[in-house]
């Protein structure tokens, strides 16, 4: 062959094999697994089902679930207790458990295992993740069973149950408010766990030696950051230090109602409003007069409350599920609430993760994992959890169990997570009413990673609020 | 071509085969048409006794193995790659995509922008306007609506620059040095053993975890200010200036580099036959001429290798930036100074696979210009 | 040919010259004949000088050796100042480990920790289940670098000593294909692993398909990295550097290709192949993203760096430096150990090329 035909066909070969490669991705369904399966793993197509299975919920009913979660090694004893008493009551059903690293690495592993069909049966998930499963048809509507007669919640299954009304409200919304491409997605896809959310711990010794008093609202909490700056002693400490600037962006923009994203629409991202850089701008001058200091603007991957147990900082607000970093022996640490915009219409962020079921699972599978999750989230396993891991108990109910309420370690760290506890369990704190959601869309993750950015470079001075915002846009916009 | 005649009438000189090979005609002149691709598809081989057609399905045989495995983990994916930079709006969740386009590469060097409501727009459609000192870009959408349009700046700003400057300080650098250093291993009599051990802890330790170690080395408080008397200068935290956090990044990424090669050149150094030593030092030959002319290209083809290699590893380098700063800035996430081209598609990947793609497509285009330079550059240095 | 590549070359330079109004070398010679103290030269009163440049032979050896030793101590100085720099951080990852988590955050760095404290590595090892991990680690190692040590062996005689058709295009599209990042490849490969035949994705117990689940799960760790471009062109590298002599000479004594790969090329490239070895093994021991996706169903066979990462961060996500300092160093020192061994194999090379005179 000359050498002019053995360049026309080798061209030739890579172009068909470019078509047989672009076949295989404009088919839109998910593909099925390949055959010879046992009966474990068969497939059903990827529209999340919604028709009831009819699988019994006996004694005897088996079936092997799989469930991927990021739990730490300090807290799967507990989870392994909860599945030893599960299996007294379904001896039948295997449970299996791989931990998965972050939150990160368990989503890119999820999405992975989608096309592949190897998602698992139930698994942790934050709403920003669903919303990519859903899109993609991959996680089921649990309406039937959350109504189902045959082991709907309040229905005893020999689980120690109790009703729909029993699970803290705002929780609940999460797990309902999904977008898909922009329009809104009806029924309940994933279920609240593992929450966690922000408090204002303070230093109560100094407060109390200085008669500070302990502010509620944001301008008392300037007033007071200024009258602490004035004060001897204290002139190069910051009083506040606010660990996830991202959390911080956002809950502010939900209590002074501004724009932040949406999943309606086409148009997702509307943080890049005038009132939004006001607000910025505002924080900026405080930064600069040294009122405060956050995870971004201390570099390191430094939390606040390092600097508070040093010292350094007055009043650090974090998570609930870092409470036992908060604790120091140099003095005695309080717990309050977030400083609001308007006391009447108060937000705090919920976070941690929920449950989802995956839709490829088999009638029996989704029954068995869904008994299962129904366990675990029961008022006493609730508060065992709640206890063991400092998350918060997803039901009301749990607030008064025993478990919850006394508990027999109240030293060092564990006292101030009783601390904790007590005052989440204080309905006067209105924490429970005052969760709120940020829109869960494709995408919405990467809005809060670039509001934390966002905040870092802005505080930092490296970039002004103006090209801060554009470029958050622009990596919002770009991130798919 | 000219037709050889019976061997056992006539001699055919060397200069007579090669003129045949490569069709030149009698008098020597250059042939019809003679260009690369023509040297490429015809082989030069067929002036040695092995060439010829019976080779061919042994050859094949032997390739087997490899060209299956490659077939199946690393061309199908290779292509597939191609497409997906092709494809718009590509969904590896969901296996859905909405055509062919060019937009990701426009995307990716910063010619095709976005509304906010994800209208794609080309600069050159867009005007420009300064606020507050910024640039903003505007499209009049024509109904009279104006709308912003955000461009990604990531690759052309940062991760382009970035690469560029890694692989053409460190690989040079950090050859010359394990080059040097291998030699002296290889001269010395007394500690080899301890000292070739001690070159090679570097490869053994887990890349990200020793870029910890770095970063706090790095730190403004750290050992590297407090021995050479820096003060308190700050190398890789928020208040750093990029070209300080490159040149920390390139020191890491020269020492991380530095065992593979010293194994390799090593390896290749036990190769090189005593007799060629014997006979520098005959003639005499001082220790720098020993290492010049005898030493160094004997060495060659390995030399070769690993500059190849090391231009390549540089170009995807990802996990020293990981594994001193953690994430692609100086600043907490807002301006990505530190990305690398890998680690832009890294990051494309979790979200939008086409910008991805496009990348890793420009990128394997550069990498093999650069390749093709140097084997072009190297073709009359390297002795086999 | 060569003939007219001269010329061309002479000609080129004449043209040069004359461009720049230079003097050809003719113009040059005919200049000095012309001039007449060159004429007046007597070439038969002409002496050849020999210029001694010592006084005699023990001077010599004496600066030669002086020579030698300054190059020497230069070379162990140059050395031992590039070992420290080597050296350093791996010090400090020591140090590190056995520090507490405040001593590390404090501001003030010391260079040796005020308490040593072993708990670290006590608290790795009750942590995660070190033993089972690093068998997996080494099965999975030993079996993928036995299969890329075959491949590459044939890929790289075929390369290097046989001669076909379209050699250099299937050369160059293999070094192609260094040149894409593996991240991207990651995605695909997980898909086609998971709808091969024999792969067996399930949880159950019960051996369905070809393989148990576990041996599939292994299988899709080792296969797809079977062969490694880089070690092909390695080895092609050393491959070709055997000299053409051996194999006329393996021809004439009738051996065929195969007996002369492995009898005569394996052999005398033993140093590269230990190398190869080495870094393949190494390679297993250290990948992460791969075993962590496919191993999603079972945390007991993982691969060792799995089980490392993010392993040791406290609830609240911060890292606690300690630990995983300890746990690097713990897996790093069986790596250390391997080469140390495997060392003297590299090291001792080839003494002759393998013909005599």
């Amino acid at each position: 062959m000359s050498y002019k035909s053995k360049i026309a066909t080798s061209i030739l070969a890579l172009a068909g094999l470019a078509m047989v490669a672009g076949c295989g991705e404009n088919s839109s369904s998910v593909k099925s697994t390949v055959s010879s399966e046992p009966a474990t793993t068969s497939s059903t197509p990827a529209t999340s089902s919604s028709s009831a299975p009819e699988v019994l919920p006996t004694k005897d009913l088996a079936a092997d679930i799989t469930f991927w979660h990021t739990i730490g090694k300090a807290n799967l004893d507990v989870l392994n207790t909860m599945i030893t008493e599960f299996n007294k009551v379904y001896p039948n059903i295997h449970i299996t458990t791989t931990s998965q690293g972050g939150y990160d690495q368990l989503k890119d592993t999820i999405s992975n295992a989608i096309p592949a069909g190897t998602q698992p049966t139930m698994a942790y998930c934050y709403p920003d993740h669903v919303a990519e499963y859903l899109a993609a048809g991959a996680v089921t509507k649990l309406d039937s069973f959350i109504d189902s007669p045959l082991y709907g919640l309040g229905v005893d299954n020999g689980l120690g149950d109790s009703a729909k009304s029993d699970f803290i409200q705002t929780y609940w919304n999460e797990g309902n408010q999904y977008t898909v491409d922009g329009v809104a997605k009806e029924g309940t896809y994933s279920l609240p766990f593992s929450k966690s959310t922000e408090l204002m711990f303070y230093n109560k010794t100094a407060f109390d030696t200085n008669g500070w008093t302990v502010p509620t609202t944001w301008d008392e909490m300037w007033a007071l950051c200024q009258q602490i700056k004035g004060t001897a002693g204290y002139e190069n400490v910051n009083p506040l230090g606010y660990d996830s600037d991202a959390n911080w962006y956002i809950t502010l923009s939900e209590q002074k109602n501004i724009d932040y994203t949406t999943g309606v629409g086409k148009d997702h991202f509307l943080f890049n409003n005038a009132e939004a850089k006001a607000m910025v701008t505002d924080l900026k001058t405080k930064y600069d007069a040294g009122y405060w200091k956050s995870q971004a603007t201390l570099g390191n991957g430094t939390y606040t409350s390092t600097k508070f147990t040093a010292g350094e900082v007055l009043m650090s607000v974090g998570s609930s599920g870092g409470t036992t970093h908060n604790y120091t022996e140099n003095f005695t640490t309080g717990v309050a609430a977030i400083p609001q915009a308007d006391l009447n219409d108060g937000k705090v962020i919920m976070q941690g993760p929920s449950i989802c079921f995956f839709s490829n699972a088999t009638p029996a599978q989704k029954v068995a994992s869904w008994l299962f999750y129904k366990y675990i989230t029961n008022t006493k396993n609730s508060a065992i959890w709640s206890v063991s891991t400092g998350y918060n108990p997803v039901r009301t109910s749990s607030f008064s169990d025993p478990v919850y309420t006394t508990r027999t370690d109240t030293t060092g760290a564990k006292g101030l997570v009783k601390t904790v506890a007590d005052f989440l369990a204080d309905s006067a704190n209105h924490y429970s009413e005052w969760f709120y959601t940020s829109p869960a869309f494709k995408g919405s993750s990467t809005a809060r990673v670039q509001m934390g950015a966002l905040m870092g470079s802005v505080m930092l001075g490296t970039k002004t609020v103006d090209a801060a915002f554009t470029d958050a846009m622009a990596n919002c916009l770009f991130a798919g | 071509m000219a037709e050889a005649t019976t061997p056992e009438t006539k001699e055919i000189d060397n200069a007579e085969l090669h003129r045949n090979a490569l069709g030149r005609n009698e008098k020597g002149g250059a042939p019809r048409k003679k260009n690369f691709f023509q040297r490429l598809f015809k082989g030069r081989e067929r002036v040695s006794a092995d060439a010829g057609e019976k080779n061919n399905w042994k050859a094949w045989l032997y390739l087997a193995p490899s060209i299956i495995l490659l077939a199946v983990f690393t061309f199908y994916p290779l292509i597939n790659t191609i497409v997906i930079a092709f494809l718009k709006d590509y969904d590896y969740v969901k296996q859905t995509n909405a055509g062919f386009t060019l937009d990701n590469f426009g995307t990716v060097l910063g010619l095709v922008g976005q509304t906010s409501s994800q209208v794609t727009v080309y600069r050159w459609q867009c005007y420009s306007s300064v606020v507050n000192g910024t640039t903003h870009w505007w499209f009049n959408s024509g109904s009279g609506a104006i709308s912003e349009v955000y461009f990604q700046t990531d690759v052309i700003q940062y991760a382009l620059p970035n690469t560029l400057i890694i692989t053409f300080v460190t690989v040079p650098i950090s050859i010359f040095i394990s080059l040097l250093i291998s030699i002296g291993l290889n001269s010395i009599k007394w500690f080899k053993k301890i000292l070739q051990t001690i070159f090679f802890v570097p490869y053994v330790t887990n890349a990200i975890a020793v870029g910890m170690v770095f970063a706090v080395l790095f730190d403004y408080q750290g050992i590297i200010n407090f021995i050479f008397h820096l003060g308190s200068t700050p190398w890789i935290d928020q208040a750093a200036p990029t070209w300080r956090a490159m040149i920390a990044l390139c020191i890491y990424i020269i020492w991380h580099s530095l065992p593979f090669k010293i194994l390799i050149f090593l390896s290749g150094l036990q190769n090189i036959d005593k007799q060629y030593y014997d006979a520098a030092k005959i003639d005499c030959a001082g220790k720098w001429r020993t290492m010049m002319n005898v030493t160094v290209p004997l060495l060659s083809p390995q030399i070769l290798y690993i500059m190849i290699t090391s231009f390549i590893a540089s170009f995807k380098e990802y996990t020293s930036v990981v594994g001193l700063f953690g994430s692609p800035s100086t600043d907490g996430g807002g301006t990505k100074n530190m990305y690398t081209i890998v680690y832009y598609i890294y990051d494309q990947i979790k979200g939008n696979v086409g910008y991805g793609g496009a990348a890793a497509v420009l990128l394997f285009i550069v990498i093999m210009i650069f390749t093709a330079i140097q084997f072009q550059v190297s073709k009359k240095r390297v002795y086999y | 040919m060569e003939n007219a590549k001269k010329e061309k070359s002479v000609d080129t330079r004449n043209f040069i010259q004359k461009l720049f109004k230079m003097k050809t070398a003719q113009e040059k010679q005919a200049e000095r004949e012309a001039n007449p103290e060159y004429q007046a030269i007597d070439t038969s009163k002409m002496v050849l000088v020999i210029k001694e440049g010592r006084a005699n032979a023990a001077q010599l050896e004496k600066a030669q050796k002086v020579a030698r030793i300054v190059g020497t101590v230069i070379t162990y100085a140059f050395l031992l100042f590039m070992s420290l720099i080597v050296l350093f951080p791996f010090y400090w990852m020591i140090i590190t480990s056995l520090k507490s988590t405040t001593e590390i955050r404090s501001l003030h760095q010391t260079f040796f920790p005020t308490n040593v404290l072993w708990s670290n590595y006590i608290t790795v090892f009750n942590s995660f289940d070190f033993l089972t991990y690093v068998g997996n680690t080494l099965v999975v190692g030993i079996i993928s670098t036995i299969g890329t040590l075959i491949t590459t062996i044939f890929a790289a005689f075929a390369f290097a000593r046989l001669n076909f058709r379209g050699k250099n295009v299937i050369f160059a599209i293999l070094l192609a294909t260094m040149m894409i990042p593996g991240e991207m490849m990651v995605i695909t490969n997980y898909i086609t692993v998971a709808r091969l035949p024999w792969f067996e994705f399930s949880t159950g117990t019960a051996v369905t398909g070809w393989l148990t689940y576990k041996d599939s799960v292994f299988a899709s760790m080792i296969v797809p990295f079977w062969v490694s471009v880089f070690y092909i062109y390695l080895l092609r590298q050393n491959f070709k550097q055997i000299p053409n002599e051996l194999y006329l000479a393996a021809k004439v004594d009738g051996k065929s290709d195969w007996q002369y790969l492995w009898k005569v090329m394996v052999p005398l490239a033993a140093p590269t192949l230990i190398s190869i070895f080495i870094l393949k093994l190494m390679g297993t021991w250290n990948s992460y993203v791969w075993p962590q996706l496919v191993t999603t169903n079972n945390e007991k066979w993982r691969l060792v760096t799995n089980a490392l990462r993010g392993s040791f961060t406290t609830t609240a996500g911060e890292p606690q430096y300690g630990i995983q300092m300890a746990a690097t160093i713990l897996v790093t020192v069986p790596l250390l150990l391997l080469f140390i061994f495997f060392r003297k194999y590299i090291m001792r090379g080839v003494g002759r090329a393998g013909i005599k005179g």
